[in-house]
């Protein structure tokens, strides 16, 4: 009998993983740690367009027409900050590469000043490449595995060039695509918002503060500062799908949150998730920030929904003795 | 008496020999009696060297039949033609008593060295009756082991014409008509110190003496085995214990000393991970006297869970096996343990960095003998000491805890059925508590492993020709987690399980061997486990998510009958040199509802070319469960088909010498319905299906594997494995790709040396290929997730470097009349070599790094033997 004996060997690997890891691990930078060109994050404005269209008795989709959607990077180059960002945009068959393969579609680049470089997916296509990308939701459908079932999906991969010495960046989003319903797609997927930061007191847990979007975070060096997301009313969504056995659920969204600093600073975690409902406050989903030298950096909080949404938000802290 | 080599007058008496040994230090371990001398006869000296007064040592391998007499001498030391036919026409005459193996009467070789030696002739003739003489008796034994020595001469200091004695089978003697007072009592016997003891006898009285010898030589004794293997095959590599127990690097642990065979692929750090012929540990049956185990090493690469003691043999089968074994894909590894010696109360102590342990047999009446060990660790008090933990970093505390005992009793009744009982258990307890003033979210991690077993053994002849085995066996297993921290945010949320799996098995076996060439087996294998799981754990919600899935708390409670039966049937004919071994297995195993029937066919050939050379084929199938978990209603798949596997295998034997001998074997096996897991989909009908684990695995692994041996002998035993081997996976939507282990060439050399009766070296060296990796040929960001992703190539479009590493062990021995006190040193990496063991990336995978394996690791160690 092997049945649990498998989950406790792996826990005990784990364990001993752990510990020889925390022993032996090569000093690599943290990832939570920007000291170059970083593409943070990538929204899409809606995270799930909507798309008309007839699906044949194969399944075959024929789009006839697509929801636009506002594509917004955000950008990290504590090098760069104030020059400006080169960024190409490529779609594709969603694949378990790391970039898009060679039957992609390059749309037109957008050059901005960082951190935050927008636009418009309807207005980076060229030419006949409309009809492309129609043939590439049909595309997307054939090869998915559950047949498009929940969402069209197609991987956006951006390039980002701000001429910083360690080259152009890629990252990757999912693009999700719905058709069209007479209901009006009622669990359609939105953006969480992101309205700052909350800040604990470590000791006994409780919010001694609160920061807005691009309010500065003011630290002592060597004390410590909990962090928590506030999130805008409804960004945690909840919703009506089906499982993968078939079976109608009603869900509610799990965040999840990942941290990023310049050098300086100094997180005890890189990531943290949304209490599940019913589950307090922190402690749980507490990030723990503090300056590890006297000066001043970024910081950044990216938000994700688990279903394509994304938001952040930015704040400059300054560290004093 | 003092050997004096003068130039006497020759007389039968003038010649002694050195009796066979009835216990040696290097200790055959199938050998349950060894043979004695009964009939000796005495060798003619050659006249020339009489007269010369030369005297010599012939050293001699002899084969001793089942019965006791003499199949075959061969001279392994010569001393010149005229003492070797001496020796041979004499040796050739002897008789002995039977050797046992397993309690069962046995053909075995022993090393027998004829002493050609020329007394001093007594000068005066022997004086008159004395009124008042009286009689000493008493026994000779063998320092340190304490067991009787036969054939040892018995002797009064300085007394002339005072009769000397010859020690028994039991080691007594008596010496008749000693003169009384104060006298000095000695004994001598070839290989042996001299000693003696003052004996003080009243006139016409008696005195009782016990003397211990202790060796001035190093002995030997190998046993070889030609009764009946039930579990023979062309594959079986076996080891005796004393060939296991000191081989470098295995931390004092003889069946971690298995991984130096050929087909065994290198495990991560110390992790006694079986990894056979490209075959993950699962695919490789584990057993213990033929039952079933579910553990064979304590956690964090700690030894096996029976100790060195216990230990009597270990057959391992990297494939091809007979139908005697089933339910696995590819190998078999059955440890046999050991009974207790039935020669009196025997002990041994042993303590060192990790562990301590005490194991004492003895008889009990004549025909019971009883054996028991017990062992526990400390390494929870050492580990934390090397362990991080300072405020910045947080405190991190390891606390690994694990015991296991033995218990076997052995009776023989009247009617000559054997009956043997073996209890026997082990528990792992590993906790790792992560706490600092950094970390916000605690980790703990609690796990626990403990398995209780009895097993029984029941022999009995039905006939002369037909032999009844059957082997009940009983157990509980309990394997239990508890978490907290694990994973992040809410993930970090209190988790755990507990399995309770109760197991009853029945084996049993008609052995028939109606004809010489003839013998069939015919036999069941019933295992029933009955696991009852209780869980809460955190899972992530099967759902078409962008990104990171979503988390849920589940509870399980399931109880998951799982019945196996098999049936097997076996002949072994011998027609002339051709071994034929056609087998057939049936399985029929049960888990929910679900009913799987499986035939596997199995046929071995071994042809005996010349004496030394025999060609061996053999080929098979063979089937394997999937795991509990993986038909567990709602987790997996109840629906899942059997795993499948061909063997197929060509080989050569080959005897250079009386102590060298080779094997060549060339395989190949081929997997298909392996167990994956796989993603959901939408059928043509629209509807979604997920299977979550699908029978698409396939697999395939052929090589080579050479072993040269030199037979364990008294000063020098050793062997040197190389395998050369492909071994590699294929999982759904994805190429052929290398096994996670593959490691084409893998060499092994263990030599071992005693140079003096109190030292004994030995050495290992290693090397074998780097594990395959994949090369990372891209990375970008991943912003759904918030990690990179790489592109990688195919699992083996890299390897990591080359594993090389060589291991030394020094043990004296001191040896006192009741006991013998050894120290051992076992380094491993001599060299201080970095060897890697994961290759390891930055988190957007730009720079590389590595974890390697241990630095030079002395261990010291202390065991005491009475």
């Amino acid at each position: 009998m092997r049945t649990l004996r498998t989950l406790a060997l792996g826990l005990i690997a784990l364990a001993a993983a752990a510990t020889l890891l925390g022993a032996c691990t090569p000093s690599f930078q943290p990832a939570d740690t920007v000291v170059d060109l970083r593409v943070l994050g990538i929204k899409a404005d809606p995270p799930e367009a909507l798309v008309d269209g007839t699906a044949d008795a194969n399944g075959t989709l024929t789009v006839t027409g697509v929801e636009d959607v506002t594509v917004t990077a955000l950008l990290a180059d504590p090098l760069h900050d104030t020059g400006t960002a080169s960024v190409l945009p490529t779609v594709c068959l969603p694949s378990d590469g790391a970039r898009c393969g060679p039957s992609a579609i390059d749309l037109s680049s957008v050059v901005g000043p960082p951190p935050e470089v927008s636009f418009s997916l309807a207005h980076q296509i060229k030419g006949d490449q409309l009809a492309a990308l129609q043939s590439l939701l049909a595309a997307a459908v054939k090869d998915d595995k559950l047949k498009g079932l929940f969402g069209v999906k197609v991987q956006l991969m951006l390039s980002v060039d701000t001429q910083d010495p360690a080259g152009i960046q890629t990252a990757l989003k999912t693009l999700v695509f719905s058709p069209r319903r007479p209901d009006g797609n009622p669990n359609k997927n939105h953006n969480p918002t992101a309205l700052g930061l909350k800040l604990i007191e470590l000791n006994n847990h409780t919010e001694t503060g609160r920061l807005a979007p691009g309010e500065t975070l003011l630290l002592k060096l060597g004390v410590q500062v909990g962090l928590r997301p506030l999130l805008g009313a409804g960004s945690i969504e909840e919703y009506d799908t089906y499982d993968l056995q078939g079976k109608l659920v009603h869900l509610r969204e799990g965040l999840s949150w990942s941290f990023y600093t310049t050098e300086g600073g100094d997180l005890d975690r890189s990531a943290a998730d949304e209490p599940l409902a019913g589950v307090g406050d922190p402690p749980a989903g507490l990030v723990r920030f503090e300056a590890a030298r006297a000066g001043q950096g970024t910081l950044w909080a990216v938000v994700r929904d688990g279903r394509g949404g994304t938001s952040w938000t930015r704040h400059p802290w300054k560290a004093t003795p | 008496m003092i050997l004096l080599a003068l130039l006497l007058a020759f007389t039968p008496d003038g010649v002694r020999e050195a009796p066979p040994q009835p216990k040696s230090e290097v200790r055959a371990p199938q050998l349950t009696k060894p043979p004695a001398l009964a009939d000796f006869v005495p060798a003619v000296y050659p006249p020339d060297k009489l007269l010369a007064g030369v005297m010599a040592d012939v050293g001699c391998t002899v084969d001793i039949d089942a019965k006791g007499a003499v199949a075959q001498v061969l001279i392994a030391q010569s001393a010149g033609d005229d003492f070797d036919r001496a020796a041979l026409v004499a040796i050739q005459k002897f008789r002995f008593s039977p050797a046992e193996i397993d309690g069962v009467p046995a053909a075995v070789r022993i090393r027998y060295v004829y002493h050609f030696v020329l007394e001093k002739k007594a000068d005066a003739p022997p004086p008159e009756s004395d009124p008042d003489a009286g009689s000493i008796t008493g026994q000779v034994r063998e320092a340190g082991t304490r067991n009787p020595l036969a054939a040892a001469e018995v002797f009064v200091k300085g007394a002339a014409g005072v009769p000397t004695a010859s020690t028994g089978a039991d080691g007594r003697f008596v010496l008749p008509k000693v003169p009384a007072g104060k006298v000095r009592v000695a004994v001598s016997l070839a290989g042996y110190e001299e000693a003696s003891a003052k004996v003080e006898l009243a006139k016409r009285g008696s005195a009782e003496v016990t003397l211990y010898l202790r060796r001035k030589e190093v002995f030997e004794l190998s046993a070889t085995v030609t009764g009946d293997r039930p579990k023979e095959a062309p594959t079986r590599r076996s080891l005796s214990q004393a060939e296991l127990r000191n081989v470098p690097g295995s931390l004092n642990d003889p069946i971690r000393a298995v991984q130096n065979l050929p087909g065994l692929a290198r495990a991560p750090f110390l992790s006694g991970a079986l990894l056979v012929r490209g075959s993950p540990p699962a695919d490789t049956g584990i057993y213990l006297d033929g039952d079933k185990i579910p553990l064979l090493f304590h956690f964090l690469g700690g030894p096996s869970i029976l100790p060195e003691q216990m230990l009597e043999r270990i057959d391992f089968y990297p494939g091809g096996y007979g139908a005697y074994y089933g339910r696995n894909l590819t190998a078999a590894i059955d440890v046999a343990s050991r009974g207790g010696e039935g020669t009196g109360l025997h002990g041994q102590a042993s303590v060192d960095l990790l562990q301590a342990a005490v194991f004492v047999e003895t008889p009990l009446g004549d025909r019971t003998r009883a054996a028991f060990s017990l062992r526990r660790s400390y390494i929870d008090t050492l580990l934390p000491l090397f362990l991080p933990n300072d405020p910045k970093s947080g405190t991190t505390s390891v606390v690994p805890v694990y015991y296991d005992y033995q218990a076997r009793l052995d009776h023989r009744l009247e009617t000559g059925d054997q009956l043997s009982l073996l209890l026997f258990g082990s528990d792992d307890n590993l906790a790792l508590v992560q706490t600092g003033p950094k970390l916000a979210q605690p980790l703990s991690v609690d796990s626990h492993i403990g398995f209780h077993r009895l097993h029984g053994t029941w022999k009995h002849a039905l006939g002369t020709d037909l032999q009844l085995v059957v082997s009940p066996a009983l157990g509980i297993a309990t394997t239990s987690f508890s978490t907290s921290g694990t994973g992040q945010g809410t993930f970090g949320g209190a988790q755990s399980g507990h399995l309770d799996d109760l197991a009853a098995g029945l084996r049993g076996e008609l052995r028939w061997a109606p004809r010489a060439w003839l013998q069939v087996r015919a036999g069941t294998d019933t295992l029933y486990d009955r696991g009852k799981i209780v869980a809460d754990v955190v899972t992530t919600q099967q759902l078409a998510t962008v990104g990171l899935g979503i988390p849920e708390s589940i509870h399980v409670e399931q109880t998951i009958p799982y019945q196996q039966y098999g049936e097997y049937l076996e002949a072994d004919l011998k027609l002339g040199p051709v071994q034929l071994v056609p087998g057939l297995r049936l399985d029929q195993v049960h888990w929910t509802q679900v009913t799987r029937l499986t035939v596997d066919p199995r046929l071995w050939v071994r042809w005996e070319v010349t004496p030394d050379d025999a060609l061996k084929a053999y080929a098979g199938t063979y089937h394997q469960s999937p795991s509990a978990t993986q038909v567990l209603p709602g987790l997996g798949n109840p629906k899942l088909d059997l795993q499948s596997a061909a063997q197929f295998g060509i080989g050569w034997d080959r005897r250079f010498s009386d102590l060298w001998s080779g094997t060549l074997d060339l395989f190949y096996n081929r997997k298909w319905d392996l167990v994956r897991a796989v993603k959901a989909q939408t059928l043509a009908d629209g509807t979604v299906q997920n299977l979550l684990f699908d029978n698409v695995g396939r697999g395939r692994a052929f090589g080579l594997e050479l072993l040269v041996r030199r037979e364990i002998t008294a000063s020098i035993y050793g062997w040197l494995s190389y395998t050369l081997s492909k071994a590699e996976v294929i999982q759904p939507d994805k190429p052929w790709q290398a096994f996670q282990f593959d490691q084409p060439h893998i060499f092994t050399l263990v030599v071992g040396w005693r140079p003096s009766v109190g030292w004994e070296l030995s050495s290992r060296f290693r090397y074998t290929s780097g594990n395959p990796t994949s090369a990372v040929l891209y990375a970008s960001f991943n912003t759904d997730e918030g990690r990179w992703d790489p592109e990688r190539g195919d699992l083996g479009s890299a390897r990591s470097p080359s594993f090389l590493q060589l291991d030394a062990r020094a043990q004296y021995t001191w040896t006192w009349d009741l006991f013998r006190l050894s120290l051992y040193l076992d380094v491993q990496n001599l060299t201080n070599r970095s060897n890697e063991e994961f290759h390891l990336w930055d988190y957007r995978y730009r720079q590389e790094g590595s974890i390697t394996g241990l630095p030079v690791l002395p261990t010291l160690g202390l065991q005491g033997t009475w």
